[in-house]
C-alpha cells in the first residue's frame, strides 16, 4: 500500500510576498529617487510667451552711478523689450526698443532723466534676452538683471564707516505693495534698526534706503532683506563719501551658501583683494579658501568666523599668494555663510564689490565700456569634463571657440584670446554647468569682473 | 327535570373542507352542560355538509351560506338566527372540547361576572403544550401570548383571570353584549377579530376571564397555513396584511380623540421604522404589510367613522381604565429588541430562518474542543460571558480566550462599534459643513437637475458638454430627502462607513464564521481611508465605500467563486419578468448599476472594478487548478463596462469627445513629490489618520492572514491579497507619475485595498478558528498571538479619530475663509484654484503633475461644478497660460487670463485653512515652482490670505463680460497688449443684462457660438475672438446675454433616464405594477361585497 503525502503548495504566498516587496523596494527606493518631472522655470526661455527683467541702483547721466543696461539677444529671432524707466522720486518713462537676434542693445544713461536712483521693469515680448547694468563712470561695476524679485537678500563687505556711504535701492516688481525689513550684521553685531522694519514698498516702485543712516560708522556690514510680502529686487551700492565718482554696486546673493565660486579674482600688485565673509547662523564657521593660479601651487587660505558675526580673508597681496593675474577662488565652509569680494586699489579710491558666480549651460558675459576684456575664467566643479563652445556677437566677424575644462578644474582664457571681444557679447554654452566670469578691461587692472548671465 | 342553567348555543363556523369539524362537533356533543345547543354556519360549503354534521350530531342545525364571508360575518349571521340564548361560544371547526369544557366557561362567566370567557388552549396533537391562556395587548394593538411558545402545562396558568384579549377559536360571549356590540366588525372577517371584539368589549365595560380548567385543544389550520385565508375581501391580502390592517383599524376605532393624538405619531414613528429595517432587509411584504395597513384604512374611513361614533355611544371605560388592563410599552419594538439580542439582526429584521439544531456530536466529543485551539472554537452558541462567570475551584474564570464566540458578545460589540462611529459623528449632524473636499453647497434639487439635463455648463470658461451623470444621481438621491438637498452631504459622511461595513458583513456571509465577518466589519471601520475621506470631505469617494462591498459580493458570485454563491442562480427568466433579477442576467444588471452609481459619482470605481476582476484572474493563476475555474471574468469585465457606458451615456459622450484629454476622467496625475508615498498608501493614510504606529496593525493582520490560512481560507486570503496588492501597485505608480496622464484616483484605488484588508482580517480569524486549532506549537501560534493583539489594538485609533465628533472635518473651509475676494464690479467674475488635485474644492483639470486648475464662477462656493467632464475645451487655453507661467515663459500670467474673466487666483497648500489651536490641516504642497512663477508675474498681486493660501489678485481683470470703444481685431491673441487695454466691465453680475456702450463687448464664456447678445430685443453681430471667446458689435442700449443652444444634451440625458427606467423594468417592474393593479381591483371589488353585507348586517342587527 503506497503512501500519498499531499504537500501544500506555497506558490500563492511567495509570489504574492514577492510582489509585495518589489512593489515595496521600488516604492520605497524609487520616492527617494523621484525627480520632480515638472520644468524647472527655465530663466529665460527662448520660446516662452513673454519674460520680465529688472535692474536696479543707478542714476541717470547726472547722478553719481550713471549706468547702461544691456539687453542680449540669445535666441535666433529678434524681440522687442518695453522698459519702463522708475525712479526713486516717483517718476516713471517707458522705452521701448528692439534687440535683434543674436545682438545687443542698449539703454543709455541719457535716457534715465532726473533725479534719484533709478530701477528698470523691461518686458520682453518673448524669451531669450537678458540683461546687465554697468556703472559707466570711474570704476565699473556689472549687475546683472534678474527675471524675477526674491523674498531673501544677503550682501556683505558694505561699510558706513567714516567717509563711506552704503545704500541699498530696492525696487517691487509685483503689483501689489511689498512689505521688507532690513536687518544687518556687523563686527559689533546683529542689528534690526526699527526704521528699517516693515517698509511699505508699492508696486513697481523704487526706493533706496541709506544703510549709514541706521548702522553708523561701521564696516564688513552684512545687510539682509527680507520681504515679508511679495518679492523685492535689490542691489547695494558702496561709495566713498569723498568721492561720489567712486563707487561700486552688487546684486548680492538670496541665501547663505557653503560653497561659493569666484573665478576671475585679480592678485596683481597695486590691488587689494578680500573676502567679506558673514556668518548669520548661530554656529562658527570654519571657512576655507583654495586659490587656484596656474601654474602656481598656493597654501589653502582659513579663517573662523564666530556665530553671527563677520571676518575678512585676504587674498591678495598674501604670502602664500603670487601676484600673478586672475585666479579662482573656491570658498568652502562648515556653515551657511555670505560672502562678498571687495576688490580695490591701494589707495581705496575705487573698488568692486563682486557677488559670487552661479553656475550654468547658458550664460553670456557683455562688454559693457565696448573695451573689451582683460581676460575670462570658466571653472568646472562638476565629476565630468564640460564642452565649451564660446560664440561672439555683434563683433567684427563672428568667433566661436571650443575647448574642454575637465572636470574639477578650471580655463582661464588670457587677453589674447578674449581682447578681441568688444561692444559686443560672449554666449557660453557647455554641456555641463560651469561658472563664468570676465574680468572687464580697463585702467583698473582687472579690477571691474562680470559674472555670467544666465540666458536661458 | 327543568334545569336552571343559561342556555348557550355553540356556533361553530365552518369553511371549505373542514377537516376537523367532526372532531369539534363530537367533542361538542359529549359535553356534559344540558343547556347547549349546536348551530353549524357553514361558509361556501356543499351540500354535503349538512350530511356529515348530521352524522355526528343530528340535532345540530345547519345555515349553508352561499359564499365564504369569514368567520365574522358568519358569527353575526348565526346572532341574528339565535334567540333567547344567554350566551354564544363562537368555536372554529377544528377545536376539540375536553369534558366540562363548556361548563367550565360558563361557571367562570358567573363567577366573575363575565362578558366574554376564554377557555385555556393546548396543542392539537400534544394536551401538555400551552397555546393560549388569554392574551395581552399594548396601546398600539400588538398582541403577545401569556405563555411562552412550546410551554409544557404544569398548571401554572391555571388561575382564573382577567386577559385583554380572549383568543378566537373557542369563545363564550354574552348574548347581550354581542349585541351591545353590534357583534363582530364585518371589515374584519378573520385574524383580528377577537381583538377588535375584546377591546370593544372592555370599553363598553365587559370583563374578559380566562377559564383554565376549560381545555379546548386548537388545530390552528389558518394560523399553520394548513389552509388559506379565503374569505370575501381577503383574497389578495396575505395573513400578514390583514392583521396589520385590522389592529391599525382597533386602535383608530378604540381609543378617544385624546389619546389617539398622541398614540397615534407613535404608531406612525414604529411603522416607518419597521418599514425602514424591512426595506433593509429586503423583505418588502412587510413594508407592504405596514403601508398597505394604513392605505386600507384610509380608504375605509367613513367606515372608521362609523365604529368611532357607535362605540362612543357606549363607552363605559375611560383609556386610561383600558390601558390599565393593557401591557405597557410597545410590544413590537420589545420584541425587535429581545430577538435582536438574542438572534441576531438577522433574525431581528425576520430574514433568516431559525437556527438549525446543533449536529449531534461523537461520544465524548465536546463541541468547543480543548487546548489552545479551543479558545477560537467556531460555536457561536457558546456564550463566553456566561463561562466568565462560571469559575473553576481556583476561582479563576474558565475558558477565557473564548470570546466573541457568542450572539449575546458580539451584538454587545457591535452596538459598540455603533455608540463610537454615533459618538465620532456627532458634530456632523447639524453643524455647518465646511466646503472642502466635495462638500460645496449643492445647489437645489430642481437645479441639479437641470445641471444634468443642461446644455451649458460652467466648468473652466464653459462648456457645451452633457451635464455630468453625477448631478442626476445626486438629484435622484435628494428626490427621497424632499429636495432637502444639504442632508446628502451629512447622509454620505455619517452613514457610508457603517453602511459599506454592513456590505463587507453581508459579503462573507456563509463564509466564514460570524466572529471573523465581525472582525472583517470593524476593520473595514478601522482602517484609515474612509475615516480620512470623511474627515476631507470627499462624498463623492464615500459613495464608493458604502458600495464597493455589495458590487464585490455580485463579483464574486457571478464568477463563482466557492463560498460567495449559496443557491445557484434562478434558470432563465425573460427580461422583463418577475424572477429575472435572480438569473445570472438579472445578477450582472444589478451589479452594473451598482459600478454605474459608483462611477457616475467617482468615475474611478470602473478602474477599481476593473484592478479587482483583473486580480482575481491573477490570484486563480498564484491559486492552480484546485481554485476552480472563474465564470468568464472578461466577459463579465466588458459586459460591465458597456452596461456602464450605456447607463452614463453623458459622461461616455463627454470622454469619446474628449480625445487625448479622456483619461482625465478617472483622476488626475500626480507629482511624485506630493503624492502618497507606498509606506502611506500601505497604511490607507491618505488624511489625517494613519499615520501613527498604529495603523500598521491592520496591514500586519493582513499578512498574517495569507500565511495562516488553509484550505477555502487560504483561497479568500490569497484573493484578497492579490486585489490588495494589485490596487497597491496601480495606486503607487500613480502616485509616481510613472503611469503617465494614467491616474486613476488613487483614493479610490485605496478604497479597494480597504476592502481587501477587511476581507484578510476575516480570513485571519477564520484561518485562526480552523487552521492553527490543530497545529502543534511554533511560530503559527506565535504569529497567532501578535495578530490577534494587533486585530485588538487596531480598533482603538477609532476611540482618536472620534474625540472630535467630527472626524477632524474641518470647521472652516477654504471659500469661507476667501469671502473677500469677490468682486463687486458688473461683468461677472471667475476664481482659478490651483493645487494638489487631491485637495481642490472643485472638479479641474491638470495643468502639471501634481498640480490641477478648476474654476468657479461669480462665485467661490463650488455647488455647480461639482462634477468636470474630462475635456477641458476652451479651458485649455487658461490651462496652458498656467503652465507657460509655471514654466517661468510668461511674466504677464494676469494678462493672459483676463479674457477668460479671472480676478483672482487661490493656490491651495492645504485642503483648508490652519488656525492655531483650532483646526489643523496637512499641507498638500503644490509643485514647487508654483508660488515663484505667480510672483514673477508682473499683472498679479499678493493679497491677504488665510493660513495655507496664497491668493492672487489679477490688475489686468476687466470681468467676464466687458465693453470698449475700440474694436478687436480678429487677429487678436491674449499675448497682445491690445487685448487687455480698455475694456470696462459690462452686464449685470450673474445675469448678463444692463445697458452696454456703443463700441465692442466681449463675453469671456465659452462655447461663443452657445451665447447671443441682444441690444433692444434685437441680436447684434458676433464674431469669435481669442480663440474662443465672442465679441459683440454694439449699438449703445439695453443689452442681454442668453444662452442659445439646442436642448441635445437634455435628450441625451432623458435617453440616459430612460434606459436607467428600462433596466428597473427589467426585474419585473411592470409585472409588479400590473399585479398590484389586480390586487386593487379585487379588493375594490371585495370591499363593495362587504359593504353590502355590513349593511345586511347592521340593519339585521337593528333589527
Amino acid at each position: 500500500m503506497s503512501t500519498h503525502i499531499r504537500t501544500r503548495s506555497h506558490r500563492a504566498e511567495f509570489a504574492l510576498a514577492i510582489v509585495v516587496l518589489l512593489i515595496f523596494a521600488v516604492g520605497h527606493f524609487g520616492y527617494q529617487n523621484a525627480t520632480e518631472n515638472l520644468a524647472e522655470g527655465l530663466a529665460i526661455s527662448p520660446d516662452a510667451e513673454s519674460t520680465a527683467l529688472y535692474c536696479t541702483g543707478f542714476t541717470g547721466g547726472g547722478g553719481a552711478t550713471p549706468a547702461v543696461v544691456t539687453f542680449v539677444d540669445s535666441s535666433n529671432e529678434g524681440h522687442d523689450v518695453t522698459a519702463t524707466l522708475v525712479s526713486s522720486t516717483g517718476a516713471s518713462r517707458v522705452v521701448t526698443l528692439h534687440v535683434p537676434a543674436h545682438g545687443v542693445s542698449q539703454l543709455t544713461p541719457s535716457e534715465f532723466p532726473g533725479n534719484g536712483y533709478y530701477s528698470v521693469s523691461a518686458l520682453v515680448h518673448g524669451g531669450g534676452v537678458s540683461a546687465s547694468s554697468s556703472f559707466t563712470r570711474a570704476a565699473t561695476s556689472v549687475i546683472p538683471c534678474v527675471g524675477q524679485g526674491d523674498v531673501t537678500w544677503y550682501s556683505s563687505g558694505l561699510s558706513t564707516h567714516v567717509g563711506a556711504d552704503a545704500y541699498l535701492t530696492m525696487f517691487n516688481p509685483t503689483a501689489g505693495d511689498d512689505v521688507v525689513s532690513i536687518t544687518a550684521l556687523s563686527p559689533t553685531g546683529f542689528s534690526a534698526p526699527s526704521g528699517l522694519q516693515g517698509l511699505v514698498l508699492a508696486a513697481h516702485t523704487t526706493t533706496t534706503i541709506d544703510l549709514g543712516a541706521s548702522v553708523v560708522n561701521q564696516t564688513d556690514i552684512m545687510a539682509t532683506v527680507r520681504a515679508q510680502r511679495g518679492s523685492v529686487v535689490v542691489s547695494a551700492l558702496q561709495m566713498n563719501a569723498s568721492s561720489k565718482t567712486s563707487a561700486s554696486a552688487t546684486g548680492g546673493v538670496i541665501s547663505p551658501s557653503r560653497f561659493a565660486v569666484f573665478p576671475s579674482t585679480t592678485t596683481v600688485d597695486g590691488l587689494r583683494s578680500v573676502l567679506a565673509i558673514a556668518n548669520p547662523t548661530n554656529a562658527p564657521a570654519v571657512v576655507s579658501v583654495s586659490v587656484v593660479i596656474r601654474p602656481y601651487a598656493t597654501q589653502r587660505l582659513s579663517i573662523t568666523v564666530n556665530a553671527l558675526s563677520v571676518g575678512d580673508l585676504v587674498v591678495s597681496p598674501s604670502s602664500g599668494v603670487p601676484a600673478a593675474g586672475a585666479a579662482v577662488l573656491r570658498v568652502t565652509s562648515t556653515m551657511p555663510i555670505v560672502t562678498t569680494l571687495v576688490t580695490q586699489l591701494d589707495n581705496k579710491k575705487n573698488q568692486w564689490l563682486i557677488a559670487p558666480a552661479l553656475p550654468g549651460s547658458y550664460q553670456a558675459i557683455v562688454d559693457p565700456t565696448g573695451q573689451g576684456f582683460s581676460s575670462a575664467s570658466l571653472v568646472n566643479t562638476g565629476d565630468q569634463s564640460a564642452s565649451v563652445v564660446l560664440t561672439a556677437h555683434n563683433f567684427t566677424g563672428s568667433h566661436s571657440v571650443t575647448l574642454i575644462v575637465p572636470a574639477h578644474d578650471s580655463r582661464v582664457l588670457n587677453s589674447d584670446t578674449v581682447s578681441a571681444w568688444k561692444a559686443g557679447a560672449v554666449t557660453v554654452t557647455t554641456d555641463h554647468p560651469l561658472y563664468v566670469s570676465a574680468a572687464v578691461a580697463g585702467p583698473y587692472l582687472e579690477g571691474a569682473v562680470e559674472n555670467g548671465l544666465g540666458v536661458r | 327535570m327543568e334545569t336552571r342553567a343559561p342556555s348557550v348555543v355553540a356556533v361553530v363556523v365552518t369553511t371549505g373542507p373542514a377537516p376537523g369539524l367532526e372532531g369539534t362537533l363530537s367533542t361538542l356533543a359529549g359535553q356534559d352542560y344540558e343547556e347547549m345547543s349546536i348551530l353549524v354556519v357553514a361558509n361556501e360549503a356543499g351540500d354535503e355538509i349538512a350530511s356529515r354534521v348530521a352524522a355526528v350530531t343530528p340535532h345540530a342545525f345547519v345555515k349553508v351560506l352561499d359564499e365564504n364571508r369569514g368567520f365574522a360575518a358568519a358569527c353575526n349571521e348565526a346572532a341574528v338566527m339565535v334567540q333567547g340564548a344567554a350566551f354564544l361560544l363562537f368555536c372554529h371547526d377544528d377545536i376539540l372540547f375536553y369534558e366540562g369544557a363548556v361548563r367550565q366557561l360558563v361557571e367562570t362567566a358567573f363567577r366573575g361576572n363575565a362578558g366574554i370567557v376564554a377557555p385555556k388552549v393546548v396543542a392539537y396533537d400534544d394536551p401538555f403544550i400551552l397555546l393560549h391562556v388569554g392574551q395581552v395587548a399594548d396601546r398600539f394593538g400588538a398582541v403577545h401570548e401569556r405563555v411562552e411558545l412550546g410551554e409544557i402545562d404544569h398548571g401554572q396558568q391555571d388561575l382564573e383571570r382577567d386577559v385583554f384579549v380572549a383568543p378566537g377559536g373557542a369563545t363564550l360571549i354574552r348574548s347581550d353584549l354581542f349585541a351591545t356590540l353590534r357583534g363582530f366588525d364585518p371589515l374584519i372577517p378573520v385574524l383580528g377579530e377577537d381583538l377588535d371584539l375584546c377591546w370593544r368589549a372592555q370599553v363598553a365595560g365587559a370583563r374578559i376571564m380566562v377559564a383554565p380548567t376549560a381545555v379546548v385543544a386548537h388545530r390552528q389550520t389558518v394560523a399553520s397555513g394548513e389552509r388559506l385565508v379565503s374569505a370575501a375581501g381577503t383574497r389578495s391580502a396575505s395573513r400578514r396584511d390583514l392583521l396589520r390592517r385590522h389592529q391599525l383599524m382597533t386602535v383608530l376605532t378604540c381609543w378617544t380623540l385624546p389619546t389617539l393624538l398622541w398614540v397615534l405619531p407613535l404608531f406612525v414613528m414604529l411603522d416607518v421604522a419597521e418599514v425602514f429595517l424591512s426595506l433593509v432587509g429586503r423583505d418588502t411584504d412587510r413594508a407592504g404589510a405596514v403601508v398597505g395597513a394604513w392605505r386600507w384604512n384610509l380608504r375605509h374611513h367613513q367606515h372608521l367613522r362609523r365604529r368611532r361614533k357607535e362605540l362612543s355611544a357606549i363607552r363605559i371605560l375611560s383609556d386610561g381604565d383600558v390601558a390599565r388592563l393593557q401591557v405597557g410599552g410597545a410590544s413590537r419594538l420589545k420584541t425587535f429588541f429581545t430577538t435582536l439580542f438574542q438572534d441576531g439582526i438577522d433574525r431581528a429584521r425576520g430574514i433568516l430562518p431559525p437556527a438549525e439544531a446543533p449536529p449531534e456530536l461523537p461520544p465524548g466529543e465536546t463541541v468547543g474542543g480543548v487546548g489552545f485551539a479551543s479558545a477560537f472554537s467556531e460555536d457561536e452558541s457558546f456564550d463566553e460571558f456566561g463561562a466568565l462567570s462560571a469559575v473553576d475551584g481556583t476561582g479563576r474564570p474558565q475558558r477565557f480566550g473564548r470570546l466573541f464566540t457568542g450572539v449575546r458578545s458580539q451584538l454587545s460589540l457591535v452596538a459598540g462599534v455603533i455608540v463610537l462611529w454615533a459618538f465620532g459623528a456627532r458634530n456632523l449632524v447639524a453643524a455647518t459643513l465646511p466646503n472642502v473636499g466635495r462638500l460645496a453647497p449643492l445647489d437645489s434639487w430642481w437645479s441639479t437637475w437641470r445641471h444634468f439635463f443642461a446644455s451649458w455648463s460652467p466648468n473652466g470658461v464653459g462648456t457645451g458638454t452633457p451635464g455630468m451623470p453625477g448631478y442626476g444621481v445626486l438629484a435622484f438621491a435628494g428626490t427621497f430627502v424632499f429636495g432637502r438637498m444639504g442632508v446628502l452631504p451629512r447622509v454620505a459622511l455619517i452613514f457610508a462607513i457603517p453602511f459599506g461595513a454592513w456590505g463587507v458583513w453581508r459579503l462573507l456571509r456563509g463564509v466564514v464564521s460570524n466572529r471573523a465577518r465581525l472582525a472583517g466589519t470593524i476593520a473595514y471601520v478601522a482602517f484609515p481611508v474612509g475615516v480620512n475621506l470623511v474627515a476631507r470631505g470627499r462624498i463623492d469617494d464615500l459613495v464608493v465605500v458604502a458600495l464597493l462591498p455589495f458590487a464585490a459580493r455580485r463579483v464574486f458570485a457571478l464568477l463563482n467563486i466557492p463560498g460567495f454563491r449559496p443557491v445557484p442562480f434562478a434558470d432563465a427568466v425573460a427580461f422583463g419578468h418577475r424572477g429575472w433579477g435572480a438569473t445570472r442576467n438579472g445578477n450582472t444588471a444589478v451589479l452594473v448599476l451598482q459600478v454605474a452609481l459608483m462611477t457616475a459619482m467617482a468615475p474611478a470605481a470602473l478602474v477599481v472594478f476593473a484592478v479587482v476582476i483583473i486580480a482575481l484572474v491573477w490570484s486563480k493563476w498564484l491559486l492552480g487548478r484546485r481554485s476552480g475555474a472563474l465564470e468568464r471574468p472578461w466577459g463579465l469585465l466588458g459586459n460591465v463596462a458597456g452596461g456602464v457606458a450605456l447607463l452614463l451615456l453623458p459622461m461616455t459622450f463627454d470622454t469619446i469627445a474628449a480625445g487625448r484629454q479622456s483619461l482625465q476622467l478617472f483622476g488626475l496625475a500626480q507629482s511624485p513629490s506630493s503624492g502618497l508615498s507606498f509606506t502611506e498608501l500601505a497604511r490607507g493614510a491618505n488624511g489625517p489618520f494613519g499615520t501613527g504606529w498604529a495603523s500598521w496593525l491592520l496591514p500586519f493582520v493582513a499578512v498574517s492572514a495569507v500565511a495562516l490560512a488553509r484550505g477555502p481560507r487560504r483561497d479568500l486570503a490569497v484573493r484578497s491579497g492579490a486585489i490588495a496588492t494589485l490596487s497597491l501597485l496601480v495606486a503607487m505608480l500613480v502616485e509616481r507619475h510613472w503611469l503617465g496622464p494614467v491616474a486613476p484616483d488613487a483614493d479610490v484605488l485605496l478604497i479597494a485595498v480597504a476592502l481587501s484588508v477587511a476581507l484578510l482580517a476575516a480570513s485571519a480569524v477564520s484561518a485562526i478558528e480552523n487552521d492553527v486549532a490543530g497545529s502543534q506549537f511554533g511560530w503559527h501560534q506565535v504569529v497567532v498571538v501578535v495578530c490577534l493583539g494587533a486585530l485588538f489594538l487596531s480598533a482603538v485609533p477609532l476611540f482618536a479619530q472620534s474625540t472630535s465628533g467630527r472626524f477632524d472635518l474641518p470647521t472652516t473651509g477654504t471659500p469661507e475663509a476667501l469671502g473677500s475676494i469677490a468682486p463687486s464690479t458688473l461683468g461677472g467674475y471667475r476664481v482659478l484654484w490651483l493645487g494638489n488635485p487631491s485637495i481642490l474644492p472643485v472638479a479641474g483639470w491638470s495643468v502639471a503633475p501634481g498640480l490641477a486648475a478648476a474654476t468657479t464662477t461669480d462665485t467661490v462656493q463650488g455647488g455647480a461644478t461639482l462634477f468636470t467632464p474630462p475635456n477641458a475645451g476652451a479651458a485649455d487655453d487658461l490651462l496652458s497660460a498656467v503652465n507657460e507661467a509655471l514654466q517661468g515663459r510668461t511674466a504677464r500670467l494676469g494678462q493672459l487670463l483676463a479674457p477668460s474673466g479671472i480676478s483672482s487666483i487661490v493656490v491651495m497648500t492645504a485642503a483648508a485653512p490652519s488656525f492655531d489651536n483650532e483646526q489643523t490641516v496637512a499641507t498638500v504642497a503644490p509643485p514647487s515652482n508654483l508660488i515663484p512663477a505667480l510672483h514673477r508675474q508682473t499683472d498679479l498681486t499678493l493679497v491677504t490670505g488665510p493660513p495655507g493660501f496664497e491668493v492672487f489678485a489679477n490688475s489686468q481683470f476687466h470681468g467676464i463680460v466687458a465693453e470698449r470703444t475700440s474694436p478687436l481685431s480678429p487677429s487678436t491673441t491674449s499675448s497682445d497688449h491690445d487685448s487687455v487695454v480698455g475694456w470696462t466691465p459690462s452686464l449685470d453680475f450673474g445675469y448678463r443684462t444692463g445697458p452696454v456702450s456703443a463700441g465692442t463687448t466681449l463675453a469671456g464664456l465659452a462655447p461663443s457660438s452657445a451665447f447671443a447678445l441682444s441690444v433692444n430685443g434685437k441680436n447684434v453681430p458676433r464674431s469669435g475672438s481669442l480663440g474662443w471667446a465672442a465679441t459683440y458689435l454694439t449699438p449703445a442700449g439695453d443689452g442681454q446675454l442668453v444662452l442659445h443652444q439646442l436642448p441635445l444634451n437634455g435628450v441625451l440625458a432623458a435617453i440616459t433616464l430612460l434606459l436607467w427606467v428600462a433596466f428597473a423594468v427589467g426585474f419585473g417592474a411592470l409585472e409588479r405594477a400590473d399585479g398590484l393593479l389586480v390586487r386593487l381591483r379585487r379588493r375594490r371589488a371585495s370591499t363593495e361585497t362587504v359593504a353590502v353585507v355590513e349593511a345586511s348586517v347592521t340593519d339585521e342587527v337593528d333589527a
